[in-house]
């Protein structure tokens, strides 16, 4: 029996959730956020398709495997280590460089890749948890 | 470099295989090709360790205290390169003794997390880092022994899951009261500043790790676990646990006392020694008592565990050596006679001694074959354990209980195995045996490739004698610590 | 003062948590996992020194942390370890529950092998 008020709420909330989780994301390194709390926010926001929906809209809006999403979280968390290695300092030591967009030179680095890895990762487990507790 | 690569390649491995779950089909090569290649890389370290001395790496450039600090010494390297390589045989074994049901649920990045846990157990130089890494094990090892979820599985992985837990939080517990005292997690400058602080203090810190790592270690009072789990999961899962989790925790043990307090070592050799004794005596007399064959490796794993400590016990460089190279020795020799158990188990279909007779006449090769490992647990001239054992006996001589309890266990691990190969090669054929097909390649070429290397350590065991030499050369300051006390 | 209040609490912590490990319901042996866990975090916690209301940052201006500071390396060890007991945890919580649908009962008791059922039982795989 699924709440109709919760299905209304949630088409305007989760578009808004998921933004929410990418801001925390990129906001990580130097003000509060990082990719815990955003991953986490994502999850939630599948959390309220699970309950609104149902486990295969959950499904079709993850799109890939839980795990799999996961598994390609933590090669890029992994692999963002290695650009520090090409260039000959320790594995895993931060590379900062001025990446030029249209809002003016950003700086970019590759705590955040490590954080896009993180990110995946929390979506990933906390998904495939949900999915395995609504058997 | 090497000495990350040894770390990240497993891992590396594990993400992979767990971003290909649904993808059933290449997982076993691709496990193959990572073993192979976390095996060339530790194999890559060793060779680096030996020709240009110990290897340093601070993770992301941060300095210690702050920063993780990734070192291989010899000591270390040999047991990364050893693991590795035992990886890379149970990878092998396993192609055919895991069933897909357990693939399915994730054996194989289980099994590389694993691997990875070890690595890093024995290259990191920070104490959390550490702890970091035996949780990575011991989860890893949780789930490696429930998965296929009979009764028996759950009923091993709880008695596990147990004492290893407490373990942890015992190891925690030491992790918080050392950084209280000294301030900092890093290896070398925990050996500057143990000193330093009080010694009552210092003691205790070391009475609390050294429980800890002696419930992963399987020392008295805390071994009952292995037996009543090893024998419950796959033989390529009991393979791995018995040949490296155990030396996991002895490894800690000694690069505790004797590289980060060496000065609490007084303190606690003689209880350590009382531990040791008890732990050999009851071990050995244990795997009389047990007909099940997995229950007998069991207990003569605890058995020759506490062998490795003499080179704590007795602070000599020779005695280090001698428990080393008894290390490396136990480790190739445990996993080759679990990988024979589980071959007979597949030709006979049995794992009692009692019901199993007649295997020298059908398979002559396998008896030649598991008589190596055999004869070389035992410690009979010219197998590759009599080297280390003789060692053993002589750094003894000064602890006369070490000593008569090394004789013991030699004489009741002869029993224990003559009694196994009686019941097993020599008699008659007992029960009728089905009809299995040959031994699959997968299972006899990791069991028969580790036999061929235990004959050649024991025809030529001078290189390995060397190498440890050189290994137990690094505890140099312990030594100099507690030989000039005594 | 406050490092005795938390030092008993600790204390407390530890015992209820080893008492409940010991216990012969599989639930309550979870709790007790939870308590011992909490215990370890809050020993690490007492050990980098109580500091009260100066949270380790930099203020404007300066260039480095500006003593008494609250320890971060201490908050970090605390956050990892319960990062892990989370997992283990989880972990636990699944394999008693699979357990429990295997010998339909929560007693530690009933898991206990029978002497020698272990080679009439069968075996695991060669």
């Amino acid at each position: 029996m699924r709440s109709i008020l919760l299905q209304t709420i949630c088409r305007f909330i989760i578009p808004f959730l998921l933004v929410l989780s990418v801001f925390l994301l990129l906001r990580g390194h130097n003000e509060p956020g990082g990719g815990f709390a955003g991953g986490l926010i994502a999850a939630s926001s599948f959390a309220l398709i699970l309950l609104a929906f149902g486990k295969n809209e959950m499904k079709v809006a993850m799109r890939f495997d839980p795990k799999s999403i996961a598994g390609i979280g933590l090669v890029i968390a992994v692999l963002s280590g290695f650009p520090a290695f090409f260039i000959g300092e320790p594995y895993l030591k931060a590379i900062w460089f001025m990446l030029p967009t249209p809002l003016g030179p950003t700086k970019v680095g590759t705590p955040v890749i490590f954080d896009i890895g993180v990110y995946l990762v929390v979506i990933g487990i906390t998904v495939s948890f949900l999915e395995d507790m609504d058997e | 470099m090497s000495v990350i690569f040894v770390v990240l390649i497993p891992l590396l491995m594990a993400a992979l295989l767990v971003s290909l779950w649904n993808v059933p089909k290449g997982r076993k090569i691709i496990a193959l090709i990572g073993s192979a290649a976390h095996a060339l890389a530790g194999v890559w370290l060793l060779t680096t360790v030996i020709q240009s001395g110990a290897v340093a790496k601070n993770i992301s450039g941060w300095i210690p205290p702050f920063g993780i600090e990734f070192r291989a010494d010899i000591f270390s390297a040999t047991l990364v390169a050893l693991a590795s390589f035992i990886g890379l045989c149970v990878t092998i074994y396993a192609h055919s003794n895991i069933d897909d049901e357990r693939t399915n649920f994730g054996f194989h990045p289980l099994f590389f997390v694993l691997l990875g846990g070890i690595s890093g157990a024995f290259v990191t130089a920070d104490l959390f880092n550490m702890f970091v890494w035996f949780e990575c094990i011991l989860l890893s090892s949780f789930v490696l022994l429930g998965l296929g979820g009979e009764k028996k599985q759950l009923r091993g992985s709880l008695n596990y899951v147990i004492p290893n837990l407490f373990s942890s939080m015992l190891f925690l517990t030491g992790l918080g009261l050392i950084y209280g005292a000294t301030g900092t997690l890093n290896m070398a400058q925990l050996a500057e500043r143990t000193a330093q602080i009080n010694p009552s203090t210092a003691a205790l810190i070391t009475v609390v790790f050294v429980t800890a790592f002696g419930l992963k270690a399987a020392l008295f009072p805390f071994f009952s676990w292995l037996p009543n789990s090893y024998h419950t999961p796959p033989t390529a899962v009991a393979a791995l646990f018995a040949g490296l989790l155990t030396k996991v925790g002895i490894y800690a043990i000694i690069r505790f006392v004797g590289t980060i307090a060496p000065t609490t070592a007084a303190a606690i050799i003689p209880i350590l020694t009382i531990i040791c004794v008890l732990t050999i005596v009851i071990g050995s007399i244990g795997a009389l008592a047990h007909t099940n064959l997995r229950k007998i490796l069991g207990y003569l794993l605890i058995g020759h565990i506490a062998f490795m400590l003499l080179g704590l016990i007795v602070p000599t460089q020779a005695s280090m050596a001698a428990a080393y190279f008894y290390m490396l020795n136990h480790i190739l020799v445990i996993t080759c006679l679990f990988f024979f158990v589980g071959i007979i188990q597949w030709h006979t279909g049995q794992i009692d001694i009692r019901k199993i007779g007649g295997l020298q006449a059908k398979y002559p090769a396998l008896a030649v074959g598991m008589a190596i490992p055999t004869l070389s647990l035992i410690g009979i001239p010219p197998f590759s354990g009599f080297w280390p054992k003789i060692g053993l006996l002589q750094a003894a001589s000064e602890t006369p209980l070490f000593f008569a309890s090394i004789i013991f266990s030699s004489f009741l691990t002869l029993l224990a195995m003559a009694k196994v190969w009686m019941n097993i090669f020599w008699r008659a054929e007992v029960t009728e045996t089905p009809e299995m097909p040959p031994c699959p390649t997968t299972k006899a070429l990791p069991a028969y490739l580790l036999a061929a290397i235990i004959l050649v350590i024991s025809l030529f065991p001078a290189p390995i004698a060397d190498l440890t030499n050189r290994a137990a050369s690094e505890f140099a300051p312990y030594f100099q610590i507690n030989r000039g006390d005594q | 003062m406050t490092e005795l209040a938390v030092a008993i609490l600790t204390g407390i912590l530890f015992t209820t948590g080893v008492y409940l490990l010991l216990e012969r319901t599989m639930i309550k042996f979870l709790i007790g996992l939870v308590l011992l866990g909490n215990a370890t975090n809050l020993v690490v916690f007492t050990c980098s020194r109580l500091v009260r209301g100066a949270p380790p940052i930099i203020p404007k201006g300066e260039k480095i942390l500006q003593p008494p500071f609250a320890d971060p390396l201490g908050q970090a060890l605390i956050l990892t370890a319960i990062v892990i007991s989370f997992g283990v945890l989880a972990f636990t919580m699944m394999l008693i529950r699979r357990t429990y649908d295997a010998i339909g009962s929560d007693d530690v008791e009933d898991l206990i092998e029978p002497l020698g059922q272990d080679l009439t039982e069968k075996e695991s795989a060669p």
